[in-house]
């Protein structure tokens, strides 16, 4: 039973692992804390089912169709709201970017009502022995998908010229323009990227969670994750990740299963007590 | 002129006298409302009021003392559901279930605030959120107390024996119990305690090294808006005389953002105007949606509406209402001067 | 012991060391001054001493009382008030607001009290203001008296800020650049203004300053630091002749 719950745990914990990268590489690169990230999930889904259902395109058109269309959504959703934020005062990002999440999941709700429903799963749904517990095809699946995406990112980091600029954009904005970086192109790939991770964390969760407007309140999980890890940092956004995983599903289990829902928030609190710079972080002093 | 005199003129609660005169119109206002406007001015009025008082306590917080509240509604909750435990379940009169809530209410407020205390900005932030949603979910599952998803209903409110009967009786409890609070809301910010919490706000390090102890203002600062938070929630209670769950949400607390920031942050007439612009925009939609009948959908306009409104006010940064009333009201004083 | 005593003091940020075995001894009533080039540790020894920074290795004593770790506001209640490099103000408020905030340690009214702003509340806050006013006079800031600090001239808010402190009634004052962003004449005024301090006010200066000829103009004793160590001390004519200070600043 322990085992079990520890891998549906972490089949969970690295869908909250995707989600904190995604906005720990918005907030690396520009300084903005993306409340919204949850629903840019639930954006990218139902992109995927529109398509999946309405115009009865095959999973494997309807996926890639669907990435290319969130790149471009999270390109406008920084043109439009997003650049006006830059420098500004830390309340007031983070008041902007929950009215942004208001704002996409109502637009949703609208388009798309707030029913729930199923979403298909690209992995099989039968289950896999594993030694000493059994595994559902689609929680092996996500396990696969999310290390396999992490490795790629970490690729794209260190090795690709775009990666590099991120980097840099991050570290010293102003250095960075200086030796040619263009921070305006930067930003838009930036939301481009964290908008097509959303959509990839949101469709692997899908299968499992169903889909409705509410998805994105999986977003929020993804804060205590971040900050449990070290806020900023991507290693720590996937062991925090796993780790509040798999907590859930233990708190969940051994104590009542209301605690669940609730225990990221007092592993957040704790941590935030205890430890506010997370596993990964370093402690920041200010200056006078 | 005798000094001593000057000092006491720039002390008084009604700095210039055009704010008297504009406060004592209001009051008269207030008095006539049950008289001339229907059942349902009265209901919107009273339940402004109660909002008036959230926002005063949200605005002391974090415009003031500069500390994020992202959950204050879970505050709101707490002193709804003390004041429903010590009526309903203990047979508490009134008059007394409500302070004890504030005063409960308050205490939470203190050990959040303690925990609190060494996190700012985004940290202080996700930390409110968090405790948002935790009381949220102890209040659904905390069913002996709470009675869950289902609700409590409540009395209505008394004073000592008698009953309130009428909404125009429990309209004017309400309005008088606000006068105190936005007293005392006045005092503070023009007294040291307000000077010290602008500075925590503005630099905690220039604070420190003036001797402020941090630890016991910032404290002070989160005990003093819970407290307000849970006279609210009683009152509420009292008021709607049933509560649920649904009605302390993460839009709830949303909202009470949006009302100081659109108000006019750190202030107090803002808390003022914002809690009349919350209050009143469901009455808003409903006009808008009359005009422009392609609004058909009602669940999911109130989320839209508040995520725009955040939206345009924090790209737009405008002072609020309030500051946009001071600038007309400075216009109009130096016309025709510019 | 002397006035202010700080006795082999350190601290490290990370592996940079940025004081190292500070001695540094203030009597009474002087006017001393602290310099060095750029990052030689001289804002980290006022947070030291402070309290805003904790420091790895050494002691103050103060009054021949340790306030080694001491917090910040426990600090100031010693009596010991400061000024910033850049100005800590509350940009909102009004230059009147921003000096009443030195006061807060003399605050002796409860939180209730002061929440139903009660006779004894009065009381204090007329107090308070009497005191701000005589700064405000002092320091000949009373046609700014009402004007929101946002919206000043940098020497002007370093003026404020050099009230509020003055407001606390410290018996040793850290000015961290007080001269910084002044013309030439406001310059002269602050020569004056801190020979005033020190005779009238009776209160104990120690500054860090950049314009060296201010600070031979104004200081009684100068302590040099380069690199967070203590290179030279003593009265101006000395230092001026110090060939280790010359070479801190021009280089070798």
């Amino acid at each position: 039973m322990f085992f079990q719950q520890l891998l549906s745990g972490m089949a969970v914990g690295s869908i909250y692992a995707l989600i904190a990268i995604g906005f720990t590489i918005i907030y690396k690169a520009t300084d903005v804390i993306n409340f919204a990230q949850g629903e840019l999930m639930v954006w990218g889904c139902f992109f995927s089912l529109t398509m999946i259902t309405s115009l009865s395109m095959p999973l494997w058109i309807a996926f890639p169709l669907t990435l290319i269309f969130m790149a471009m959504f999270g390109i406008i959703i920084q043109f439009l709201a997003i650049r006006h934020l830059v420098g500004k005062h830390i309340f007031s990002i983070v008041m902007a970017t929950i009215g942004l999440s208001f704002v996409l999941r109502h637009l949703a709700g609208i388009i798309w009502t707030y029913d729930t429903f199923p979403f298909p799963s690209i992995f099989p749904s039968r289950q896999f022995s594993l030694g000493l517990a059994t595994i559902s095809g689609i929680h092996l699946g996500i396990i696969a998908a999310s290390f396999s995406l992490m490795a790629l990112l970490y690729g794209f980091f260190k090795l690709t010229s775009l990666g590099l600029a991120m980097r840099a954009t991050q570290q010293n904005q102003f250095g960075a323009s200086v030796v040619g970086v263009s921070v305006k192109r930067v930003f838009s790939m930036t939301w481009a990227l964290g908008a097509v991770l959303g959509a990839i964390a949101g469709m692997l969760i899908a299968p499992i969670q169903f889909l409705d407007v509410n998805l994105g309140y999986l977003g929020m999980k993804a804060f205590p994750a971040a900050v449990l890890g070290g806020f900023g940092s991507i290693p720590g956004a996937i062991v925090g990740g796993l780790i509040i995983g798999v907590s859930e599903n233990l708190a969940g289990t051994y104590m009542a299963t209301w605690v669940r829902d609730i225990a990221a928030y007092i592993i957040l609190l704790v941590i935030l007590m205890i430890r506010p710079q997370g596993i990964f972080g370093i402690q920041e002093k200010k200056r006078v | 002129m005798d000094i001593k005199t000057n000092y006491i003129d720039d002390i008084k609660i009604f700095e210039e006298t055009s704010k008297l005169i504009w406060f004592l119109f209001f009051m008269v206002f207030l008095l006539f409302v049950p008289l001339f406007a229907g059942e349902y001015m009265v209901y919107m009025v009273s339940l402004t009021a109660i909002y008036v008082i959230v926002a005063l306590g949200l605005n002391l917080l974090s415009g003031y003392a500069g500390q994020i509240s992202l959950g204050h509604a879970a505050f709101m909750a707490i002193g709804a559901y003390s004041s429903s435990y010590l009526t309903v379940k203990l047979g508490l009169p009134f008059w007394f279930a409500l302070p004890a809530s504030g005063v409960i209410t308050g205490i939470v407020g203190i050990l959040l605030g303690i925990a609190a205390l060494r996190l700012s900005g985004f940290y202080l932030a996700i930390a409110t959120m968090a405790f948002a949603f935790i009381v949220d979910e102890v209040i659904l599952n905390w069913v002996s107390v709470t009675n869950g998803a289902n609700g409590i209903k409540l009395p209505g409110p008394s004073i000592g024996p008698l009953a309130l009967k009428t909404d125009t009786q429990v309209y004017y409890l309400i309005i008088a119990i606000t006068l105190i609070m936005i007293w005392a809301a006045k005092n503070i910010t023009r007294s040291s305690l307000g000077r010290a919490f602008a500075l925590i706000r503005d630099s905690e390090t220039a604070a420190e090294t003036m001797g402020v102890n941090l630890f016991k203002y910032k404290t002070i600062a989160f005990c003093i808006s819970a407290f307000y938070a849970g006279i609210a929630g009683s009152l509420f209670a009292h008021f709607l005389k049933f509560i649920s769950p649904s009605n302390f949400s993460l839009m709830d607390s949303i909202g009470f953002i949006i009302m100081i920031l659109v108000g006019g942050i750190g202030t107090i007439p803002g808390s003022v105007f914002g809690a009349i612009f919350i209050t009143f925009l469901p009455e808003g939609i409903r006009f808008l949606k009359d005009i422009f009948p392609f609004f058909v959908v009602e669940t999911g306009l109130q989320g839209l509406v508040y995520g725009l409104i955040l939206l345009v006010f924090i790209i737009l940064e405008p002072t609020g209402l309030y500051g946009r009333w001071l600038i007309i009201k400075r216009y109009w004083e130096n016309f025709p001067l510019k | 012991m002397s006035f202010l005593d700080i006795q082999g003091l350190s601290i490290s940020f990370g592996g940079l060391r940025a004081l190292e075995k500070v001695d540094l001894h203030l009597d009474e009533g002087e006017v001393h001054a602290l310099i060095g080039p750029n990052g030689a540790g001289k804002t980290s020894l006022f947070n030291c001493i402070s309290g805003v920074y904790k420091q790895t290795e050494g002691r103050i004593y103060f009054r021949s009382q340790e306030i080694t770790g001491l917090p910040p506001h426990k600090v100031a209640m010693r009596g010991i008030a400061r000024t910033f490099q850049n100005t800590e103000l509350s940009p909102d408020m009004t230059v009147l607001d921003n000096i009443l905030l030195g006061r807060h340690i003399r605050n002796r009214v409860g939180v209730f009290s002061r929440i139903c702003f009660t006779a004894s509340t009065r009381r204090q806050e007329i107090e308070d203001r009497k005191r701000a006013e005589e700064i405000i006079d002092f320091l000949e800031l009373q046609a700014w008296r009402w004007a929101p600090v946002a919206n000043l001239p940098y020497g002007i808010r370093k003026k404020v800020e050099l009230a509020r402190a003055l407001v606390m009634d410290p018996e040793l004052l850290l000015l961290d650049e007080p001269s910084a962003g002044m013309n030439l004449e406001e310059r002269e005024d602050l020569i004056f203004w801190i020979e005033d301090i020190k005779e009238d006010l009776k209160i104990t200066i120690l500054l860090v300053e950049h314009a060296i000829q201010m600070v031979m103009e104004v200081s009684d004793r100068i302590t040099v630091l380069d690199y967070g160590k203590v290179i030279a001390s003593g009265p101006p004519q000395e230092i001026q002749q110090n060939p280790k200070v010359i070479e801190a600043y021009l280089g070798k």
